[in-house]
């Protein structure tokens, strides 16, 4: 059995009184590549906020790579962030008056990893973006930035690759284009990739697939947010 | 990150540019206030330098100083030339400089001096008079004219200059009509009361009045006694230079306790700041208004960079997102606002500059006050860096608040 990238044990998270996120048990094993699905609502941000460090404030045990993070200052946690895990948030996250290689090159920048040009180019090239490189992020069509997030996370060089819904904007050719090239990447440097999605499209490409709907107890209550006709 | 800070405040060049004129008009708002209040106050301790004693007959010390050096005023009594004579010689002194008051040209003082004026009037730390056209003699029924007095009149070298009796704007009943003088020279500017002034020989002064003195036996004709000597007998005032500082304390004892004639002899230094003491509350209230400047241009500035800090905090939540450190993010912002605050400083000294250029003419003429952007005063380093200060500890706010705020808060898209 491989060591457990992710793992977390009776994990609770409330914005306000009331937990929208209440997981006994979650594990992502080293190199597997899991597809955290399930329907709006269901907490899947806000789990992958917690898995990056970028929300904080739960309850029970959470573990990211070894690594306990509500035991890390915030500023430790943002420096953890960069150094090991490469996020695709869904709201892309681009710096908007700079261009796409810019953007690039500034996230290797502060991660502190050396700009390879040439793998950089590929990773663009591969996402079809190429052209657009040196557009500004506020120039791109909302399908390209998304891209140009996808193509920043793959250029960090990170154990732990985490995407919140990163075909959201993507048709059918492009979103292939960018899982094939997500696993490509995973396969050959040994990362672990975290998926979060509603889509289900491609879920048999995945080798581990958790229903959050299912395994979060506090959707299963009678609540605003959950369970919405799919 | 240096090329991110350019970036980020090409990409908002507006509100940037914004920022950074509101920031240069206070810096000139303030510079020029405090550069007026200075150089009003220059303008005026400068009139006179290194005479150190005014003399006259016995009066008030201040009136004494305002007619012989600020042309205000006029004499309530003459001194004899006697006097003049006597202290000119006295062993202390080095020069002495006798002033006649009491003629007028459309409004301008004619000034009855000795042709050694220039040799020994010093304004403005010591500077010397200096000619911008023309010739200096004081020869008989020649005149030199101060840079306003030629300007206002709009006299040029050689003019004719027919002198009034008294001091009045319009051409009076006593004009001397007879005796037109000629404008030989006109002095460069002073940027004090002495280019106001029209200046001629003392005995040009005496000829001018030979016609018209009843009281004299001997009628002549003034064209017919260009060669003779001509007798002086009064004169208005007299400034004197000593060879010895410690002279002057005894000497200006010795001249007041004159037993020949009731005379007073001032300090022209300690008269002047008393005078200007006298004036504070102009001052004062300049002060209060460069106060108020500053404080308003304190306010502006930090609104302006809290607002445009604001509306970037998506920025750095993204930069905090990617794993930038709190301090590298607050230098960012500092560096921002510094250069902010830097330029903004450096645009509102550059606009100050050129309003001092285009308006040097306008201000040395009707306030003899000359304005440049250099020295700084102490109020306006005091200001600058205030500013600058003030731009840091801006920064430091939405930085604080970066670092407290919940980042995933930070990373919502807002609308």
């Amino acid at each position: 059995m491989k060591n457990a990238v992710i793992e977390a044990e009776n994990l609770v998270f409330a914005y306000t009184a009331q937990p929208v996120l209440e997981i006994n048990r979650l594990k992502v094993s080293a190199g597997s590549h899991a597809l955290i699905c399930g329907d709006s609502g269901c907490g899947k941000s806000t789990l992958m906020n917690l898995f990056s460090g970028v929300l904080s404030g739960y309850t029970g045990r959470l573990q990211v790579l070894g690594q306990d993070l509500s035991a890390l200052s915030p500023a430790k946690r943002d420096r953890f962030r960069a150094q090991h895990i490469a996020v695709i948030f869904q709201q892309f996250n681009l710096i908007p008056y700079l261009t796409v290689t810019e953007n690039l090159r500034l996230a290797l920048r502060i991660a502190g990893q050396k700009n390879d040009p040439e793998r950089t180019a590929a990773i663009l090239d591969h996402l079809q973006i190429a052209h657009v490189a040196r557009q500004r992020a506020s120039e791109l069509s909302h399908g390209q930035q998304q891209r140009a997030a996808a193509a920043r996370a793959l250029a960090l060089d990170a154990e732990l690759i985490l995407a919140d819904e990163p075909t959201s904007a993507l048709d059918d050719t492009n979103a292939r284009l960018f899982l094939e090239l997500l696993f490509r990447e995973a396969e050959a440097n040994d990362r672990t990739i975290v998926v979060v999605s509603h889509d289900l499209r491609y879920r048999k490409r995945f080798d581990q697939v958790i229903d959050l709907a299912e395994l979060n107890r506090a959707v299963k209550k009678p609540h605003p947010r959950a369970r919405r006709s799919a | 990150m240096i090329r991110l800070v350019f970036a980020s405040l090409v990409n908002r060049r507006v509100i940037v540019l914004l920022t950074a004129l509101s920031v240069a008009f206070s810096v000139f708002l303030f510079a020029s206030v405090e550069k007026l209040r200075d150089g009003a106050r220059a303008g005026f301790t400068h009139t006179v330098s290194g005479t150190h004693i005014v003399a006259g007959a016995r009066s008030g010390q201040i009136p004494l100083l305002l007619f012989s050096l600020f042309h205000l005023g006029s004499p309530t009594s003459n001194v004899s030339y006697a006097s003049y004579l006597k202290y000119r010689k006295h062993p202390a002194v080095a020069w002495a400089l006798p002033l006649s008051i009491g003629d007028s040209h459309r409004g301008f003082r004619v000034v009855g001096t000795s042709p050694s004026l220039v040799k020994h009037f010093r304004y403005r730390d010591g500077q010397q008079l200096r000619l911008a056209e023309g010739t200096y003699s004081l020869g008989r029924f020649k005149a030199v004219l101060g840079s306003t007095a030629a300007r206002e009149l709009g006299y040029k070298v050689g003019a004719p200059l027919v002198l009034t009796h008294g001091i009045s704007d319009v051409q009076g009943i006593h004009d001397h009509e007879d005796n037109p003088f000629t404008v030989e020279g006109i002095f460069e500017p002073t940027g004090t009361p002495f280019d106001k002034g029209i200046y001629i020989s003392l005995e040009s002064a005496e000829l001018m009045h030979a016609d018209h003195d009843d009281d004299r036996s001997e009628k002549q004709g003034v064209r017919s006694a260009d060669d003779k000597p001509v007798r002086i007998e009064k004169i208005t005032s007299f400034l004197i230079g000593v060879k010895q500082p410690v002279d002057i304390l005894p000497l200006m004892r010795e001249i007041n306790e004159d037993s020949s004639e009731p005379l007073t002899a001032i300090l022209p230094g300690v008269v002047l700041s008393e005078i200007w003491n006298m004036m504070g509350y102009a001052e004062n209230i300049l002060k209060l208004v460069s106060y108020l400047v500053m404080l308003t241009a304190l306010c502006g500035l930090f609104i302006a960079l809290y607002a445009s800090l604001a509306e970037r905090y998506r920025e750095m939540a993204i930069l905090r997102a990617l794993g930038a450190h709190p301090l590298n993010i607050a230098a960012l912002l500092l560096a921002e606002s510094f250069l902010l605050a830097v330029a903004g400083i450096l645009a509102g000294y550059a606009l100050l500059a050129v309003a001092a250029a285009s308006l040097h003419s306008t201000l040395v003429r009707y306030f003899s006050v000359s304005l440049g952007v250099f020295p700084l005063t102490p109020q306006e380093l005091f200001f600058v860096a205030m500013l600058i200060v003030m731009s840091a500890l801006v920064a430091m706010v939405p930085a604080y608040l970066v670092y407290r705020r919940a980042l995933a808060e930070g990373l919502q898209v807002r609308q």
